[in-house]
């Protein structure tokens, strides 16, 4: 599926040159500015942050300076879901009358729990594909472009700010909701699309789909931008090569989440390996995931997230549960002063699994399986033998493989797992071509089928 | 965030976003609802440029 098409990078271009280039200081008086007016405004317009505020004895007054914000209490999901079965449909946290809604979404219910219910007023909307212009336009899209969104439409909110987004840009946007893979690869190549939307879980599938219909997408299509988002591996490195070399096409990571609505960060034209975090729209703290207490540059911690975007659902000080490691602007050549998070969004604080005492993320094993091209599809199932916890990655190499070469990559992927993992044993399973489940929106690669 | 420091295209579009507000409230559907949809794309702009963050759930955005 590989191939050595790649197209040239494009100069960098900021979609808000002046905010995009604010010293630090300007940048945390725009931010408290924001957070002092967010906290009022959810303080005054919905119970939910009065009674968290009241129970905490913080008033938005005492927001004094950025520090403050460790003043408020956290936001957890859980609470949101209460909060929701509590006062159906949405919740005691909602800061307008539903009415004032125009568009309705939910999460992707992807974790096993029952999904939000999520509002956005016009404005709250407009704001969701706003923030996608940040990573799109400086990812290199422009009015030119011919944008295919290969998603399904439906009510999980992403990628329509992706689509939106698309459109405010100004380029030709195609929905193909309810398509095929293949009903989508003919409108790739039959409209011409230079853009893809897509998870790095599909835009991987589309790959072997066009081949198996006689389709080189990165020989054959005029593709040469991938937007990903809703799953990691926009910067999983060996994810991200397997797709660039596939489509020859450029991979850009942007993710979003849907309690926030909108892209948080996005990866620029240079690619440095990092995200920028879109530092005007949200106050991004970095926390020890265990003790709550705030991390330096270069250490890893989870995303708590205050958003000044929607505020129908105001987020303040959310607890987002993702993985991250956040680093100066200066380590990107593009110029932007807004921070990164190096290496993407790392993983979730609620994925890593131990396994006989070695941490073991899904996204690093993703990193070791996407080296090998024989392998389509994989999955990673966790169990107990004895007692003792034991891993095995199926692999699914899509078409058959002779014994020896089945035998071949079982030796070799579990070696290098193994020297990746401080010695752990790993499983290797080459399952048929096909037997393994393929996805078109999240992923779901781990079965944990330990008991308690 | 400072008026002294505002460009001329920051005026301009801090006077279009007052009006929008005036025309979000309109009588007539056709003015109203428009009002209401520019005013929520106009609002990006005051949002972008750190000239104004406020709620305009009131003018219907």
């Amino acid at each position: 599926m590989q191939s050595d098409v790649r197209p040239e990078k494009k100069p960098v271009a900021l979609w808000n040159p002046k905010m995009e280039s604010l010293s630090r200081s300007e940048l945390n008086r725009l931010k408290l500015w924001k957070l002092q007016r967010m906290v009022r405004f959810a303080y005054d317009h919905s119970s939910f942050y009065r009674r968290k505020y009241d129970a905490a004895r913080v008033r938005p007054e005492d927001i004094r300076s950025l520090d403050d914000v460790q003043k408020l209490p956290f936001v957890w999901k859980a609470e949101l879901q209460a909060s929701q079965k509590a006062c159906p449909l949405f919740g005691d946290y909602t800061a307008a009358e539903p009415e004032r809604a125009m568009r309705y979404h939910q999460t992707s219910g992807t974790s096993g729990t029952v999904p939000l219910r999520i509002l956005d007023s016009r404005k709250d909307w407009e704001w969701v594909s706003e923030t996608w212009c940040y990573g799109m336009f400086g990812f290199g899209l422009r009015p030119e472009d011919v944008v295919v969104g290969a998603f399904g439409y439906g009510a999980f909110i992403g990628f329509w700010g992706a689509h939106y987004a698309a459109e405010r840009i100004g380029c030709l946007t195609i929905p193909t909701g309810g398509g095929t893979s293949a009903s989508r690869i003919r409108m790739i190549m039959d409209l011409g699309a230079t853009a893809v939307i897509a998870t790095p879980t599909y835009a991987i599938r589309l790959v072997q789909v066009a081949l198996e219909m006689g389709i080189n997408l990165a020989r054959d299509s005029k593709v040469n931008i991938l937007i990903l988002a809703g799953e990691p591996g926009g910067n999983i490195p060996s994810t991200k090569e397997c797709l660039e070399m596939g489509w020859g096409a450029r991979a850009g990571d942007f993710p979003g989440m849907s309690e926030s609505g909108g892209g948080f960060a996005y990866e620029c034209s240079e690619q440095s390996g990092a995200i920028h975090l879109i530092e005007d729209h949200y106050l991004d703290e970095v926390i020890d995931p265990k003790t709550s207490e705030p991390m330096d540059y270069g250490e890893k911690g989870e995303r708590v997230m205050t958003s000044f975007g929607r505020s129908i659902m105001p987020m303040i000080r959310y607890r987002t549960g993702d993985l991250v490691e956040r680093v100066p602007a200066s380590q990107c050549s593009c110029g932007r002063t807004f921070d990164l998070y190096q290496g993407g969004i790392l993983g979730r604080a609620d994925d890593m699994k131990i396994i006989r005492g070695v941490n073991v993320y899904p996204s690093a094993i993703e990193n070791v399986v996407r080296q090998f091209e024989a392998i389509q599809e994989f999955q990673i199932v966790i169990w107990d033998q004895d007692g003792i916890p034991q891993i095995t990655v199926k692999v699914d190499p899509g078409t058959p493989l002779a014994p020896e070469s089945s035998q071949n990559l079982r030796e070799t992927l579990s070696g290098v797992l193994k020297k990746q993992h401080g010695g752990l044993r790993f499983g290797v399973e080459v399952v048929e071509p096909g037997a393994l489940p393929r996805f078109e929106l999240k992923a779901r690669r781990v079965l944990d089928q330990r008991k308690g | 965030m400072s008026e002294p420091d505002q460009t001329e295209t920051e005026r301009v579009v801090l006077q279009v976003y007052e009006q929008l507000k005036i025309l979000a409230t309109d009588s007539s559907p056709c003015v109203r609802y428009n009002a209401r949809r520019a005013l929520a794309a106009v609002w990006q702009i005051v949002n972008d440029l750190g000239l104004e963050f406020e709620q305009v759930y009131e003018f219907g955005a």
